[in-house]
């Protein structure tokens, strides 16, 4: 892919696939080049950061002790009734 | 810090024994991992009732199948496509490919969305409660209307941080397959939170 007359579509798979985090030198060079002269893209890009960025900062959840003893017990049931 | 050399030779030590029938090393395998189990399903289906059920399917499918775990993958691997596959046996089957075929268009930046940004904020303040308590809800609806295939690509990839690679290898599909589920997650996701996502600018 030539680096001149690069379209939004062609760059728009690049980067909602890698977010640019696994691309080879010269596709990364494109994007870039790309993303700095194309408001568009630029901003998509950022939502599909923070989408995710979204996500990830979910809190973890522990698991209850009394569903640990409930999964245990039923494990050994059925290990003795098999 | 735990030395990753003897962890693993700890962890194959309780594989082995549980496998022999050993109870203890069993339930110790289960407290190691049930945590990554059980907030891979609360990832996944955002609910405990539902994350804690699939938490004893899996430790049981563990059960049941630990004699046929060749330690060819990394125990991890094994564990996150049974727990993947039980999050799969939920879903209801369609046909979702061609349900997901428009995530493949280029978006506009902000063109889809009514509203406009909202300013989010995860540092608790009391005013920004409510704002937060939406956004979780917003994040919950968008994710539960994603399919289930595409959920699990989508959690695995970019919210547990596993390669393209491992997660192909934990649900037994293609590369090219797993590549174009998480494109089309990720367009899905955006689109739905936009007004949450986009610039205010």
């Amino acid at each position: 892919m030539s680096q001149t007359n690069v379209k939004c579509e062609d760059v728009y798979r690049y980067l909602i696939e890698d977010l640019d985090e696994t691309l080879d030198q010269e596709a990364r060079t494109m994007i870039r080049t790309h993303l700095g002269q194309c408001s568009n893209c630029t901003s998509v890009l950022k939502s599909l950061r923070k989408t995710i960025s979204l996500y990830k900062a979910m809190p973890s959840a522990i698991v209850p002790a009394s569903l640990t003893s409930h999964i245990l017990e039923t494990i050994k049931k059925s290990g003795k009734s098999t | 810090m735990t030395n990753t050399l003897s962890h693993k030779t700890r962890e194959e030590e309780l594989i082995a024994l549980a496998r022999g029938g050993d109870e203890a090393s069993f339930e110790a395998l289960m407290r190691q991992h049930q945590g990554m189990v059980f907030n891979f399903a609360m990832k996944v289906c955002r609910d405990r009732q539902k994350a804690g059920e699939t938490l004893q399917d899996t430790f049981i499918n563990v059960y049941q199948k630990l004699s046929q775990f060749d330690g060819r993958s990394k125990f991890s691997t094994w564990l996150y496509s049974i727990v993947t596959n039980n999050c799969l046996m939920k879903r209801r089957r369609r046909k979702v490919d061609d349900l997901m075929e428009a995530y493949d268009e280029l978006p506009s930046a902000n063109g889809d969305s009514e509203k406009q940004g909202v300013a989010v904020n995860w540092h608790s303040t009391p005013a920004q409660d409510l704002i937060r308590d939406e956004l979780k809800e917003q994040l919950d609806q968008a994710i539960l209307k994603l399919p289930m295939e595409y959920r699990v690509v989508f959690v695995l990839r970019d919210i547990e941080e596993k390669s393209t690679d491992e997660v192909a290898s934990i649900l037994n599909i293609s590369v090219e397959a797993t590549k174009s589920r998480l494109r089309r997650a990720r367009a899905f996701l955006r689109q739905q939170l936009l007004p949450y996502v986009s610039d205010e600018r």
